[in-house]
């Protein structure tokens, strides 16, 4: 009984019509009128009794009798009236059509929406030229049948169709004929392509926060400026305010979060906890552009006590930043502010209160040759630390060349870093300077091969592209240089490819290898890859110089074995996988395998494995499960489990259903999960874990924005292992 | 009332007891009404014209007016009461005037020509419906609504 | 075992010149398509012919999924997910919609954040180099 049992009511209505309605589209100045017989005083009026059908353009009005009134071209019709247009199908006792302005008023209506399964009474409906509707003492569900689960009554109701979008004021909001709610003025979506926040409560209760009831209240003042109004109420901390505004406009896009509670519960001693919140980003002209992202905490456990829509509850860090870009076809600038804030107790990163990056780079497609210029300035500031101001200005020409078919691609690059540092320190007063140049050589080449095939019985495309990269880093004395924005870069199958080892340039590993990888893919008909495994293998051709006595951070080797599956590998079950192995140690640095059963849309079952030997000097042993169930059109069941093997210890258990009936849907979930405990500094102390559990219920409203479909993915949106929503990382 | 012309290229003036019969392209003339029809059977009381019976496939009635509005009707029977002035249109009976088009499919349109009122049945045809086409005069100007024309 | 060397990139003949636009501004994934596609004996015109097929990007957007986590709680591994969605409309005004969809996974490390935003910029920069070539191949699969 999902969307099937509106459309079902909806033809039931149809058939109700008298049998002979012939199905017109007439010019809009055109009227046919069908009537047993008609009456006319010529010039004044016509008189239609007697089964009457009106048809105009794609309307039709069926009545037992109407009069036309030829001066002012408007119908007056009587007796069980009927309407029937795209915009909604109308009983009612009377209709008064002005033809002019086509607009309709109905009389002690009852209505059934055309776009969604809207429907309900209203003493006047009126519908004007454009599809607007008004409705006035008017009732709105989508659940069909006599007594309907939820049901708004207001005074008016105005629904534009064309803005996808509903208003309505004094409203009273009932539930299974219960009143629950008064609402002065309130919109709401009548298609799914505006935001459906409104009028969907949340309420659970969970042991961080207690009971609690959020309840959005969205306002829509133009198309391109709306707010939502959140209060929400948790019986261990009490009210938290929050408010969500966006604006856009013709050169900008504007997002403001402001979130309040002046005093929590549980942690009075913070006394007011906020969060506050903006993202911008204006554009001038074409080559211009200025994006701002900035959030600030009362204190950085906020988000992971009340979440956040713009963060990750178990975010490590906020990454604040305003920057100006100017940019043309071969040179762009950028001037960035970047402020690292780390939530929890974690060494402080160096602020970059000011950064200018200047690239130039010319690229002739004749002959494959470019040359480019790219330099960084940057100032670096750390209180924490003895070195606490920093200058670095760094310059990088680079010579390119590249030859590219379909079937061979040559890429060869020389450059030269020169970077200058000035540094200060806290201990002394005379500043240090060391400078560096390092000669870089690139070869890589690539062959793509190709063949069409068969993949589980469907067409296919399988390539084959062997790689090899040949990467020279002339050895230079770094010792004197700290690591400012510079960490060693994840390595896996793509790292082995990469002319860099290290994130940014405060160290370039003198390097003399060859990287040698071959991978395949499978791409469908709709060229998406649905399979690939690759394998590259990096050989030193001497032994690496020995970076000791630069920084207390020891070098170890580099793993020289990475391989990466991911595809189909039947109909059902699907593979995610990569190892890294280190051949000197003969130990695997990484490695992870997450295998997909996946039986139809809504049947799936994934069981992962990540094990990782260092992330931050900790070991990752983890093993996750994650699956859902349609048993039928109501009932999906879900859950999901989380074990850390290393530390022995349940990370995050959610099981959870969905009830779906036509015009409403609810989730209750049951679950149990870490809490974030940010005074640990250490990781790898094994103190006791806090687990937090609760019980969440999740309400929808369906056939709002018509399809009804299961969502039970967002049985977890608060479980940290959930997707979440599209997070907005700037470059 | 305006006197009644009648020409026809047969006639038979006493074709029956006060019937008068005639045949072939007749047509029937009173000042701004017209008949033309195949055959016509004129009923006459005390030598004046009463009942006129115009048959034709199919007989056809216009009136011009003042307002400019012309009327033009057509049915295979057309029934003119000369006195009471009401004219009877039977059998796929038809008429237009001004935008307004009414056709009665089989049935049949009375017209009260003294005070300009028609009345229109259904027939046999079409289940018995009469389907009347409407034209809207475009608004003039100073009855120009703001937007939505 | 069947391979061969993948022919010629026979683009069709309608998208031998194309018309490159963004519907996003400061799109850093439009300067990459148009290198690639110039590498590939496209021809790039600056305005919309009206012969001229047009290949029109749209916003990205990015997802995360939490892949493990820090004895503390916080996120250890994450999975970045990168949409690339596109449109070519044809000279008669057709259009038809792509998506690219990459993922790659990210160790985070709190100890060294601004290092970790350094490392995710260059991800991201290598994900659109990818992404560009898979632009390129669906174009020459078209008619």
């Amino acid at each position: 009984a999902n969307y099937q049992c509106q459309l079902a009511d909806l033809e039931k209505t149809q058939q109700k019509q008298n049998p002979f309605l012939k199905k017109l589209n007439l010019p809009k100045d055109t009227i046919i009128v069908e009537s047993d017989e008609n009456d006319v005083v010529h010039g004044e009026q016509i008189t239609f009794k007697g089964n009457v059908v009106i048809y105009q353009q794609s309307q039709t009005v069926l009545a037992n009798q109407a009069v036309y009134k030829e001066k002012q071209s408007q119908f007056l019709a009587e007796g069980n009236v009927k309407l029937n247009s795209s915009a909604a199908t109308v009983e009612g006792e009377s209709i008064f059509i002005d033809e002019k302005n086509k607009d309709f008023k109905l009389v002690n209506a009852e209505y059934q929406l055309g776009f969604n399964a809207g429907r309900g009474t209203a003493e006047s409906f009126n519908i004007d030229g454009i599809n607007e509707l008004s409705l006035t003492e008017a009732t709105f569900t989508t659940c069909p049948g006599e007594d309907p689960s939820w049901l708004f009554s207001s005074s008016e109701i105005n629904i534009s169709q064309e803005e996808g979008w509903g208003e309505a004021w004094n409203t009273v909001f009932k539930i299974a004929d219960i009143p629950v709610l008064y609402l002065p003025y309130v919109t709401f979506p009548i298609t799914d392509k505006r935001k459906s926040g409104l009028l969907f409560p949340k309420l659970g209760s969970n042991s961080r926060l207690g009971a609690y009831y959020s309840q959005p209240i969205y306002l829509n003042f133009a198309p391109n400026y709306d707010m939502t109004f959140t209060p929400s109420f948790m019986s261990e901390r009490g009210w938290l305010w929050k408010v969500n505004s966006r604006y856009l406009s013709e050169h900008s896009d504007n997002l403001l979060q402001l979130e309040y509670m002046n005093e929590d519960d549980e942690l009075p001693e913070l006394e007011e906890r906020y969060l506050s919140f903006v993202q911008h980003q204006s554009y001038w002209s074409d080559n211009w552009m200025f994006q701002l992202q900035w959030t600030e905490l009362s204190d950085y456990g906020y988000i992971s006590d009340f979440n956040s829509d713009y963060h990750h509850q178990a975010d490590t860090h906020l990454n604040n930043l305003a920057q100006l870009s100017y940019q043309t076809e071969q040179f762009s600038a950028r001037l960035l502010s970047q402020n690292i804030v780390e939530l929890g107790l974690h060494s402080p990163s160096y602020k970059v209160p000011a950064q200018l990056e200047l690239d130039w780079n010319t690229f002739s497609s004749v002959n494959g040759f470019g040359f480019g210029v790219r330099s960084s300035f940057t100032q670096f500031e750390n209180e924490f630390v003895n070195e606490h101001q920093v200058f670095r200005s760094h310059i990088e020409p680079e010579l390119r060349f590249n030859y590219h078919q379909p079937a061979f691609q040559f890429e060869a690059s020389a450059s030269y870093l020169a970077t200058h540092y000035r540094q200060q320190f806290q201990d002394r007063d005379e500043t240090q300077t060391v400078d560096r140049g390092v000669g870089k050589f690139r070869l890589l080449a690539g062959l793509n091969f190709e063949k069409f095939g068969r993949y589980f019985g469907e067409d296919v495309r399988q390539t084959l592209e062997p790689k090899i990269q040949y990467l020279y880093i002339e050895e230079s004395d770094q010792s004197q240089i700290n690591l400012y924005d510079s960490q060693r870069l994840k390595e896996d199958y793509f790292a082995l490819f990469r002319s860099q080892t290290f994130s940014s340039i405060d160290r370039i590993e003198a390097l003399n290898q060859v990287t040698l990888g071959v991978s395949s893919s499978i791409f469908n008909q709709n060229n998406q890859e649905i399979f690939r495994l690759g394998v590259a293998q990096v050989h030193e051709l001497d032994d690496k110089i020995d970076l000791a006595g630069t920084n207390t951070q020891e070098v170890d080797s580099k793993p020289a074995l990475a391989i990466e599956v991911f595809g189909q590998l039947s109909d059902n079950w699907q593979i995610d996988g990569g190892i890294l192995y280190d051949r000197t140690s003969k130990k695997a640095n990484s490695g992870f395998i997450a295998l997909d059963y996946w039986l139809d849309e809504d049947k799936n079952l994934q069981i992962n494995h990540r094990y990782v030997r260092d992330v931050a000097n900790t070991t990752i042993n983890q093993t996750g499960l994650f699956g859902s169930y349609k048993l039928n059109d109501q009932w999906s069941v879900a859950a999901s489990y989380h074990y850390d093997s290393e530390r022995d210890i349940n990370l995050d258990g959610v099981i959870g259903f969905e009830y779906r009936s036509c015009c409403w849907s609810v989730q209750v979930s049951a679950q149990r999960q870490v809490v974030l405990d940010l005074n640990r500094t250490d990781f790898d102390n094994d103190g006791l874990v806090q687990y937090e559990n609760g019980i969440g219920i999740n309400f929808r409203f369906q056939g709002l924005g018509g399809e009804v479909v299961s969502d039970i993915s967002k049985l977890f949106s608060d479980s940290i292992f959930a997707y979440r929503r599209p997070y907005l990382i700037t470059k | 009332s305006d006197d009644l012309t009648i020409d026809a290229q047969e006639q038979d003036l006493n074709f029956k007891k006060n019937t008068m019969f005639f045949k072939g392209n007749v047509q029937i003339n009173q000042g701004s009404m017209k008949i033309k029809a195949d055959e016509l059977y004129v009923i006459t009381k005390d030598g004046a014209a009463e009942k006129l019976i115009a048959k034709g496939s199919p007989a056809t009635f216009s009136q011009s007016s003042s307002e400019g509005d012309e009327l033009e009707a057509n049915a295979t029977e057309v029934i003119y009461l000369v006195n009471e002035r009401i004219l009877e249109l039977r059998g796929s009976a038809k008429y237009r005037q001004g935008g307004s088009v009414v056709d009665s499919a089989n049935g049949n349109i009375t017209f009260d020509l003294e005070n300009k009122r028609v009345k229109a049945v259904g027939g046999t045809e079409n289940n018995g419906r009469v389907t009347t086409t409407i034209k809207i005069k475009p608004k003039t100007n100073n009855e120009k609504d703001s937007g939505n024309d | 075992c069947g391979f061969h060397l993948k022919g010629q990139y026979y683009l069709p003949s309608s998208l031998k010149t194309l018309y490159v636009s963004s519907e996003q501004r400061f799109d850093p994934l439009l300067k990459q398509v148009k290198l690639r596609l110039q590498q590939n004996q496209v021809n790039i015109i600056e305005k919309r012919g009206k012969e001229s097929a047009e290949l029109r990007l749209l916003p990205e957007s990015f997802q995360r999924r939490t892949l493990s986590l820090f004895p503390n709680g916080q996120i250890a591994e994450y999975e970045l997910m990168y949409f690339a969605r596109y449109e070519v409309i044809r000279p008669n005004g057709d259009k038809k919609q792509y998506t690219v969809e990459l993922s790659r996974e990210f160790q985070d490390d709190p100890n060294n954040a601004l290092a970790k935003e350094r490392e995710r910029a260059l991800i991201l920069d290598e994900l659109r180099v990818i992404a560009s070539d898979r632009i390129l191949a669906q174009l020459t699969m078209l008619d």
